[in-house]
């Protein structure tokens, strides 16, 4: 026989099972009628002859079975019969709770594990859909103060220059911009790029076309747009007739000429620009400010320089640009950083944070699923204690231990199989919800292509399955090895165990207790951070945005502020009103000043200042609560015109007029203007709250060409209350306007507390699951323990011990683990937490507060879940326990 | 059963089946009357180890399997001896024969 007749044969014997066991009972039944016909001969009737063949032959089945066991592939004939679902499924109804419990465990383990290592494999390993990503890069200036610096218009060019040749580099500029007519439009993250970006970034257009690389610099372009895949849906219902439209982008006519495909977001996981326009148009907008400086001043560091080797060279050994072409060799004092486009994507400056953030959050998922698995685990255990005479009987009867293994095989599948299925639910339900958080380096997960990881969900689901396995067939060897008459006799011991049980509670309560103890560190930063100190008051500001860029002359967009002002203020339960381009807590893009005036100092680049420019009308001070510390407010005087004027924080005091009465001293923007100092303000937070001595000026609003957005802002007692009333007043005064993004100034701490709002979230949530299975856990054991002890208990009560008395006699069980787990715990706590201190804010590491709060949750839980078992041990009858034995 | 009967040695069964397949091709019923009359009833091999023995061999490859019609036009499954099982065979009958032989020289001398 050759080895092919040889593979045929065991796969016929496998696969074609009905086939051969058909032909085998032919065969037998041939082999019995041949014999009763010899019998008949003999002169047996027809009945008794083939009763005789039968009784010849011996025991059919037993022959069949054997003659199975002959062929080949008999054992996964086996484990195929063994793995009996059917049987499983019943005999795990039987004990809904055990079986619920194990599948509710499972399922978060799974659950949170796909969705957590989901999200890590997206943002750390795959955010950006270009080609050949291991090609592109990004360029990043080093400076004094930050390493990751983008780069200035100058620089831009210089990178070129020196790159010419090896790498194709492009530049990227974004900002937010008004998309739309004025009566219907959004805000929308407008991403301003050299013509050659797509093909930098290497994307194919799912619709139309893309730019094309004519010009390399921002000296000329079009104006035209390309849209972004979840734009061209929401905005445009996916319509094909996009391209040739027109659209109002920033005030400016653009023409829609493609559609980029559906997984570009762009090059940084911050913002996903919806809209990219030719960088060549920036002139065309509002942003003189910035156009001017962008060319001229080399402090304008606002250009994400990205580049595409040229040849088949990959990034691996290029990390700085002298690696690509010598830069910094050219004399430069700054140094450039190279970097992998999929490094820089994510949270560049703050990359630290963000893998730490994503460390922990990855160590508590995997404790999470340890201690799952170890709980099912030893829920398998108990369960099999309790089955000892199950099996006993059924090895008795001649079931093999394989046969039994099999069985609890089969249950523990049926359970993977719900729990797991369970688990993908949690993990798409989770990651759905996780669109809304911002991590830690302002990478938002809206931004990232979030998919559910398969491979993931495979390991999570194999290591949890292989732990509960190796502690599910424990009992199976104990019972194999036991006689069958041990185990029917008495409830074999598992007492060797009980100690591996101790172990893993202690273990328990000190992952609870960490991140319980995380927990409230997050909670109470966000706390903290809520009630911190922003130099004004934010809960009586509401606010609303207008566009009023398409409205006329200066002159006349400042008229029609004042007379907006002069209506709101009329309104009943409104106190003051303002105007201003930038709302506290809304973020800002600082741009470049420098002391003394344009004459005094010929803009050297090294002195300058990078400050927020807010342009405000007069009452802005009143309306935020912030108070004059010297100097005067803005007047009639400071119109259009009239000599520049601003009002500045005491950092920004500092900075711009060292050593001398600020008021009175004069700075200048870019060589343009010069601002003359009439007034000092306490400093206020304006974008992070832990940004302190962030220098900032405010300037009369008639003054500055604010062709952009404006927010109103309304001072009330009942600030929620405003905005039907501001959209209304807005509608009558300015009827060709449309009000939008109405929201309360204090929610802005929200966006700026994002990091510390999802610690809190994720641990809380992490902390109450593991809770709940170490109380679990303690029910368990203390359960086991009543169980086991139940005779002994008998015998106590009936010796007239006192009830209190045989409580603290069980509970004993497991106070030992809990005190033990508790230790450990803070020990734990305290090392880890030590990594992601920078995302809590206003407490220390060691915060007493949190500790204490998490031990006495722990203990409170663990006594719970020790009472309820424990009392069922008082109520043990003493006769009856003994009459049991 | 009147005539005494002896039980089989540990893996002569085997020896027996390739043997006699190898005189002819036949089904497993016939094998077992052609045992018993070889063996002049001396041997009687039980069905229940006759068909696991014929299953042991075909799955290793010392032995194949054919249905074929029967005079009375049953179908019956006739096994043969495959070019591996000669060799098989021809080995084992003789270290059989040396096994045998040594034997009865032992039991001769201590009788």
């Amino acid at each position: 026989m050759t080895t092919r007749d040889r593979i045929r044969l065991r796969l016929r014997a496998l696969f074609k099972r009905n086939v051969v066991e058909r032909e085998m009972n032919d065969e037998i039944q041939f082999h019995l009628t041949r014999a009763a016909e010899r019998l008949i001969e003999r002169g047996l009737s027809e009945r008794d002859a083939r009763a005789e063949a039968e009784r010849e032959f011996g025991d059919v089945t037993r022959v069949r079975e054997q003659a199975r066991d002959a062929r080949g592939g008999w054992w996964i004939d086996d484990v195929m019969r063994g793995l009996d679902l059917r049987f499983a499924v019943r005999s795990l109804l039987a004990r809904p709770g055990f079986a619920m419990t194990v599948m509710f465990m499972l399922a978060l383990g799974i659950g949170a594990n796909t969705a957590v290592y989901s999200v890590i494999s997206a943002v750390v390993l795959h955010p950006i859909a270009v080609d050949r990503p291991d090609r592109v890069f990004a360029i990043f200036e080093t400076s004094r103060t930050s390493r990751y610096e983008q780069s200035s218009y100058d620089s831009y060019r210089h990178f070129k220059a020196a790159t010419q040749g090896t790498a194709l580099l492009g530049a990227e500029f974004e900002t937010t911009l008004f998309v739309g007519d004025p009566r219907g439009g959004e805000d929308v993250t407008v991403s301003l790029v050299t013509d050659n970006y797509f093909s930098v970034v290497g994307v194919r257009p799912a619709l139309g076309r893309l730019l094309v690389s004519s010009s390399e610099s921002i000296s000329s372009g079009d104006p035209v747009a390309v849209l972004s895949a979840s734009i061209w849906r929401t905005r445009f219902g996916g319509d094909s007739n996009v391209v040739g439209r027109i659209l109002k982008i920033g005030g400016q006519s653009m023409t829609v000429i493609g559609v980029a495909p559906d997984g570009f977001r762009g090059t940084d996981l911050r913002e996903s620009p919806s809209v990219w326009i030719p960088l060549a148009t920036l002139p065309t907008f509002h942003l003189e400010l910035f156009s001017n400086a962008l060319t001229t001043s080399s402090s304008m560091r606002v250009l994400r320089v990205i580049g595409r080797l040229n040849d088949d060279r990959r990034l691996g050994a290029v990390s700085s640009i002298n690696d690509l072409a010598g830069i910094g060799k050219a004399g430069r004092s700054e140094s450039a950083i190279v970097m992998p486009v999929n490094e820089a994507a994510a949270a560049v400056r703050n990359r630290d944070d963000l893998i730490r953030f994503l460390g922990l959050l990855a160590g508590v998922v995997v404790l999470t699923l340890l201690m799952a698995s170890l709980n099912i685990a030893n829920l398998f255990i108990v369960r099999a204690d309790e089955r000892a005479s199950e099996f006993g009987i059924r090895m008795a009867l001649g079931a093999s231990s394989t046969r039994i293994a099999l069985g609890l095989v089969s249950e523990a599948i049926v359970l993977f199989a719900l729990g797991g299925s369970i688990g993908v639910g949690i993990a798409e339900l989770a990651m759905r919800s996780v669109v809304a958080f911002t991590l830690p380096g302002g990478v938002a997960m809206g931004n990232v292509a979030l998919r559910l990881d398969w491979r993931v969900l495979c390991l999570t689901l194999t290591v949890s399955l292989v732990t509960a396995m190796i502690f599910a067939l424990i009992p199976v060897g104990r019972a194999a090895r036991s006689t069958v008459l041990d185990v029917l006799r008495s409830r074999s011991g598992m007492r060797s165990v009980m100690g591996g049980r101790r172990v893993v509670l202690a273990f328990q309560v000190a992952i609870s207790l960490m991140l319980l103890v995380g927990a409230s560190l997050f909670v109470r930063s966000l706390n903290v951070g809520l009630n911190t100190e922003l130099g004004f008051n934010p809960k009586p500001l509401a606010a609303v945005r207008l566009q009023p860029s398409f409205v006329g002359t200066d002159d006349e967009r400042v008229a029609r502020y004042t007379q907006i002002v002069n209506a709101l203020a009329q309104e009943r339960g409104v106190i003051s009103v303002a105007a201003t381009t930038h709302i506290p807590l809304g973020g800002f893009r600082p741009l470049p000043f420098s002391p003394g005036d344009a004459g005094a100092s010929p803009g050297s680049a090294d002195q300058s200042t990078m400050m927020g420019l807010a342009s405000v009308t007069d009452a802005f001070f009143d309306v935020i609560g912030v108070s004059l510390l010297s100097g005067r407010r803005f007047g009639e005087q400071d119109r259009a015109g009239a000599p520049r004027v601003a009002i500045v924080n005491e950092t920004a005091a500092k900075a711009l007029c060292p050593g001398r009465d600020p008021v009175g001293c004069q700075f200048n923007f870019v060589n343009d203007r010069t601002y003359t100092v009439v007034g000092i303000v306490r400093d206020t937070k304006y974008s992070a709250l832990n940004d302190s001595n962030v220098p900032f000026a405010y300037a009369p609003i008639a003054q500055e060409e604010t062709k952009g957005s404006v927010d109103f802002i309304v001072r009330s007692n009942m600030p929620s209350a405003m905005f039907s009333m501001m959209a209304r007043v807005i509608a009558e005064t300015a009827p060709e306007l449309k009000s939008n993004r109405p929201r309360l100034v204090i929610d802005g701490i929200n966006a700026v507390l994002m990091p510390q709002r999802i610690g809190a979230v994720l641990l809380s949530s992490f902390g109450a699951i593991t809770l709940c299975i170490t109380a679990i856990g303690i029910y368990g054991t203390i359960s086991y323990a009543v169980t086991r002890r139940t005779d002994e208990i008998g015998v106590r009560r009936a010796l007239g011990a006192q009830r209190h008395a045989v409580i603290l006699l069980v509970a004993v069980e497991s106070a030992a683990s809990v005190a033990v787990g508790i230790a450990t715990g803070v020990v734990a706590a305290a090392v880890t937490i030590r990594l992601v201190r920078h995302l809590l804010y206003g407490v220390t590491t060691g915060d007493g507060i949190s500790y204490t709060t998490a031990i006495a949750v722990l203990l409170g839980v663990s006594v719970l879940a020790a009472i309820i078992p424990a009392a069922r041990a008082t109520r043990i009858d003493p006769a009856r326990a003994m009459r049991s034995r | 059963m009147a005539r005494a009967k002896t039980a089989l040695l540990q893996g002569t069964l085997d020896l027996i089946v390739l043997q006699l397949l190898q005189a002819e091709p036949t089904n497993g019923y016939d094998l077992t009357l052609r045992i018993q009359a070889v063996s002049k009833d001396v041997l009687n091999v039980n069905a229940g180890s006759l068909y696991p023995a014929l299953y042991r061999l075909e799955e290793r490859g010392l032995i194949r399997a054919a249905w074929e019609a029967t005079e009375k036009g049953r179908k019956a499954k006739v096994y043969s001896l495959t070019p591996g099982g000669k060799k098989h065979l021809t080995n084992e009958r003789d270290s059989w024969q040396r096994f045998s032989g040594a034997l009865a020289a032992i039991l001769k001398t201590s009788s």
